[in-house]
């Protein structure tokens, strides 16, 4: 038993040497982006529909990256942004689009579209938000 | 032959079978952010769509690429009147470039999701494809089908251990749902990153521009 214990570690660490060598990049533990609960959050939206469970994931993502100094990962801002105006909330959806534009400069003809919109009264997906914020 | 053999030489059939691939139309065109658009689905599991479109953000940023969020592109997507995957795949390349600004598109096509009983063995498998279309010439930049599958029931080749662990999984499996997602992560993961066939690194990544040596021309 022992002995075939000893096989199968052997086994492994040739393997991941193997792997090492082969797949290059893969083996640095480099990461670019602090995923947070982000892909959680795209479950909650594709497999579970639970929107609740998706806004909370998407919040902690972006908020989690600021406490940590990891970078948000491309992609999240811009879905809290879109989730925040679903929610009724127009004035943070514009900040959090633009936060999304200022970190990936990619996205900038995408994001300044939605602002406009939002801006404009009309809604990024073509649907009026759920409420309207109460006025301050 | 042993284990250890038998996962050294998959591990070498699958880095060194793949056709081999040529880069030039690619470093032509060097995208700097990917669109990824709902997968079409040919198989008959409904789900598949769903589950899968929840792993390829990740792997994509993490080789260097902007990505576009993708439920908020299946949301403006939606939103144009192309609800469904068949549609949004026979758009013209330049109306992405014109709606969301990208570089290249991701089209993938998810060819199997299934879980299959052999005998004594159950094996589940995913299989997909990926096409990448610069949107500025429409050009195919690189392209790959991949698959990953997970057998169950090895119990190291000794048939009484593998009848046992076919009964256990063949029980486990009608009570849960089987998960694919490490599955579809295996095959994105082989896609992306398999050296010298997979995709060079973006421009977010620290070997951008450095690593064209390792995929030919």
């Amino acid at each position: 038993m022992k002995t075939r214990h000893g096989e199968r570690a052997l086994g492994l660490s040739l393997t991941a040497v193997l792997a090492c060598g082969v797949f290059g990049a893969g083996c640095r533990p480099r990461v670019l982006y602090d995923w947070g609960r982000y892909e959680e959050s795209l479950q909650a939206n594709y497999v579970a529909h639970d929107d609740a469970k998706a806004f909370s994931g998407l919040e902690a993502t972006v908020t989690s990256t600021r406490l940590t100094g990891h970078r948000v990962p491309p992609g999240a801002c811009a879905e809290y942004g879109f989730a925040l105006y679903r929610r009724g909330n127009p004035q943070q959806a514009i900040e959090y689009f633009e936060r999304e534009s200022q970190l990936f400069p990619e996205s900038k003809p995408l994001m300044d579209k939605l602002i406009a919109k939002v801006r404009g009264d009309g809604s990024p997906d073509g649907n009026r938000p759920a409420a309207e914020e109460p006025a301050q | 032959m042993t284990p250890r053999w038998a996962v050294i030489l998959l591990i070498l059939a699958v880095v060194g079978c793949g056709p081999k691939k040529h880069y030039a139309v690619y470093f032509a065109h060097e995208p700097r952010s990917i669109l990824v658009v709902p997968a079409l689905n040919e198989t008959t599991t409904v789900e598949a769509q769903a589950v899968y479109m929840t792993t390829v953000s990740r792997p994509l940023a993490e080789r260097g690429f902007y990505v576009f969020p993708i439920f908020l592109t299946e949301a403006l997507l939606r939103d144009l009147g192309l609800p469904e995957a068949g549609l949004v795949h026979q758009v013209p390349l330049e109306r992405f470039r014109e709606l969301f600004g990208a570089d290249a598109v991701l089209f993938v096509t998810i060819k199997d999701w299934s879980n299959k009983y052999i005998v004594v063995q159950s094996s589940t498998v995913v299989k997909v494809s990926f096409v990448l279309k610069d949107t500025r010439s429409g050009a195919v930049l690189w392209e790959t089908t991949q698959s990953a599958a997970r057998n169950s029931g090895d119990g190291g080749g000794n048939p009484i251990a593998m009848l046992i662990a076919a009964a256990v999984t063949y029980a486990v499996n009608e009570m849960v749902d089987i998960d694919y997602r490490p599955l579809a992560q295996q095959a994105n993961a082989q896609a992306f990153l398999t050296r010298g066939v997979g995709l060079p690194a973006g421009p977010y990544h620290p070997d951008f521009g450095k690593d064209r040596s390792r995929y030919p021309p």
